[in-house]
């Protein structure tokens, strides 16, 4: 959905080849030589390993980096949550319901009294721990299905693709939904419901990728002295395959977040008293009339973070050089 | 044409059989003894557990369970809800009117909002009103659609009395609230895909504006928008309806949570509902025949798509 102007970006994706190739030296020197014995990836950026030089490219994205900072100051605050002299999240204070921002309160009160910057907080820990759960999870069902579907080929491949198409009719929102409520209302049960949705699309990558490079020169001329098949995956085929994944997992991670946020809106998720931004906007919402202003923040805290998970993609898509990949 | 057609078709019996095993599956899921949790737990009568245990056959095997279900299916036979004595289609069928009214006018808010956005941007990559369409429709990505619905309403409803924030009017009683109250739904739901239809419109449109065929027609004369819109969207109308297709299982996913917000008893409300009271016969029938619509709109799309692009059929 975003890879569509990523070739009109300011980084140039050709930087990926040639000019930072002093620079590999130190890394498997084995691995980038063998690219020049490929004719056909000359004009194309296989023929240097995608994470030679990749913190310098990243770096060079302004914007990607300021989302990266974002992400990484969001959760080390989440996780020392508790040793950081917030107020306890909830804390009811029914003297003091739905006040403005404040000194003592930054963020303001809400129907409770409850101080919401504290609540925000405390909110990020859930809704980053389930999102990373379930693109973990995904990963870890999606990345073997995918590696087998692509190298077994025939009506294991067959199979496992119709089974993905089957996951993929179902709309993912109906499908966690319906997950989720049947696995009883939690975070980790919202996380195991994502996981399954998600699942399918990491499956087809792989698989794609896979298929890509099975039949390329190296992968051949490594089968043909004998290498070990799971040498191969692991030497050559999951170097390729890393670049994209990486990319769609920090994408993933973001509608994870987004999804996260749905569910626990319609009580899904965590349970009261525990803070999440999706249950901070159910609670918002029946506010509407008296504190319309409380609906703000959590919402605001979901679309800046999807948001900065984006543009982290973007920024991989571009420094991995994915796009010319043929991804 | 018909051959293909048809084997579309044929693809689709595979196709919903395994989406038959995924939704029938979801029995599987449900924590501890079945019919004690159908019931409500704990607190349930041996009564009611009981009846549920004969109601879903829960004694039986998960396969001997599973063809009756399929049986019963095909004949478009989802059982009965466990809270209300209708059967899960009659309810559903009641409430789909209500759903297809807010995913249509979605839809046609995203093509109306979309396409022209998607032309501005796409002939002129890089001019302002381009720049301002990438980063307009990048917010309108990244902003969750559901707080989208709830900031509009606070704004349009609560400090301003323009639009009401709940309920649902038929046509038939008056036209004019029906779209009153329906077009804050349709907002809420149409962003994205307007969004992304003007995204994919650009990229393609950009492709075909810089190709060897277009500068021809500029060269010889032909007016600007002879160009684009006889030999340019022509052309870039095939990636567009992909999308379309794509975003048909978007909305309807999305009525879940806009029927919420504004208090529509469709389709999304009675799947809420049935999740809420693990209600696991609707769960079932509502997600099997979610599943079934989803798959005739992108039947039509993709008959469509040969339709207006010959190459596809052969494959």
């Amino acid at each position: 959905m975003t890879d569509w102007d990523s070739r009109n970006r300011d980084v140039d994706p050709f930087l990926t080849s040639g000019d930072n190739r002093p620079l590999d030296s130190t890394l498997e020197i084995e691995r980038t030589t063998e690219g020049f014995w490929t004719p056909s990836a000359l004009p194309s950026h296989d023929t240097v390993p995608a994470h030679v030089g990749f913190w310098k490219r990243f770096r060079r994205n302004k914007v990607a980096m300021v989302a990266a900072i974002y992400l990484v100051v969001l959760i080390v605050v989440a996780l020392l949550a508790k040793h950081i002299g917030l107020q306890d999240p909830n804390l009811q204070n029914l003297t003091e319901i739905n006040h403005k921002p404040s000194g003592a309160h930054w963020l303001g009160q809400d129907d409770l009294g409850r101080d919401v910057f504290a609540r925000v907080i405390y909110g990020a820990r859930v809704s980053l721990e389930a999102s990373f759960l379930a693109v973990a999870l995904a990963l870890i069902i999606a990345v073997p299905l995918g590696l087998l579907a692509g190298f077994s080929g025939g009506w294991i491949d067959q199979t496992l693709m119709r089974v993905s198409d089957a996951f993929q009719v179902i709309p993912a929102l109906v499908l966690a939904l319906v997950i989720s409520g049947i696995l009883g209302p939690s975070t980790t049960n919202v996380a195991i419901a994502l996981a399954i949705v998600f699942a399918p699309g990491f499956v087809r990558l792989v698989r794609g990728q896979v298929i890509g490079v099975r039949e390329e020169t190296y992968v051949e001329a490594s089968r043909s002295i004998g290498a070990k098949p799971l040498f191969i995956i692991r030497k050559r085929v999951l170097h390729n395959v890393a670049s994209p994944l990486i990319v769609q997992a920090a994408v993933t991670a973001g509608f994870a977040l987004l999804a996260e946020a749905s569910l626990s809106f319609l009580g899904l998720g965590v349970q009261a008293p525990d803070a999440s931004w999706g249950t901070m906007l159910t609670r918002a919402f029946s506010q509407v009339y008296d504190a319309g202003w409380l609906l703000w923040i959590p919402g605001g805290a979901i679309a800046i973070t999807v948001l900065a998970f984006n543009l982290i993609g973007d920024g991989l898509r571009d420094a991995l050089g994915t796009e010319t990949r043929g991804a | 044409m018909l051959t293909f057609i048809l084997r579309r078709i044929a693809a689709l019996i595979p196709l919903l059989f395994i989406v038959s095993i995924i939704v029938f599956g979801l029995i599987l899921l449900v924590p501890g003894d079945a019919a004690l949790t159908l019931a409500g737990g704990e607190d349930a009568t041996p009564d009611r557990i009981q009846m549920i245990r004969e109601q879903l056959g829960l004694d039986r095997s998960f396969v001997s369970q599973y063809l009756t279900w399929l049986g019963n299916a095909l004949h478009f036979d989802f059982g009965r809800s466990l809270y209300s004595n209708q059967t899960v289609v009659s309810e559903i069928w009641q409430r789909i009117p209500i759903t297809l009214q807010i995913a249509g006018g979605a839809m046609v808010f995203g093509l109306l909002v979309g396409i022209p956005l998607g032309i501005i941007s796409g002939i002129r990559p890089r001019s302002v009103a381009d720049r301002a369409v990438v980063i307009g429709t990048s917010a309108a990505i990244a902003i969750p659609s559901f707080w989208l619905a709830l900031i509009l309403i606070l704004n349009l409803a609560v400090y301003r009395n323009i639009l009401p924030s709940r309920g649902f009017v038929p046509f038939g009683e008056s036209p004019y609230e029906w779209f009153r109250h329906l077009l804050l739904p349709w907002i809420t739901l149409g962003v994205l895909t307007a969004a992304t239809i003007a995204r994919q419109l650009r990229g393609a449109l950009a492709d075909v504006m810089s190709s060897d065929h277009i500068r021809t027609s500029k060269s010889v004369g032909l007016p600007p928008h002879k160009v684009v819109g006889k030999h340019g969207l022509k052309n870039a109308s095939a990636p567009v309806l992909t999308v379309v297709g794509l975003q048909i299982a978007y909305l309807i996913g999305g009525t879940v949570i806009v029927e919420f917000i504004f208090g529509f008893a469709g389709l999304g409300t009675y799947v809420l509902t049935a999740v809420q009271r693990n209600d696991l016969p609707a769960i079932q029938g509502s997600v099997m025949l979610i599943a079934i619509m989803t798959v005739l709109v992108n039947l039509a799309v993709d008959i469509a798509y040969a339709f207006f692009n010959p190459k596809v059929r052969i494959e």
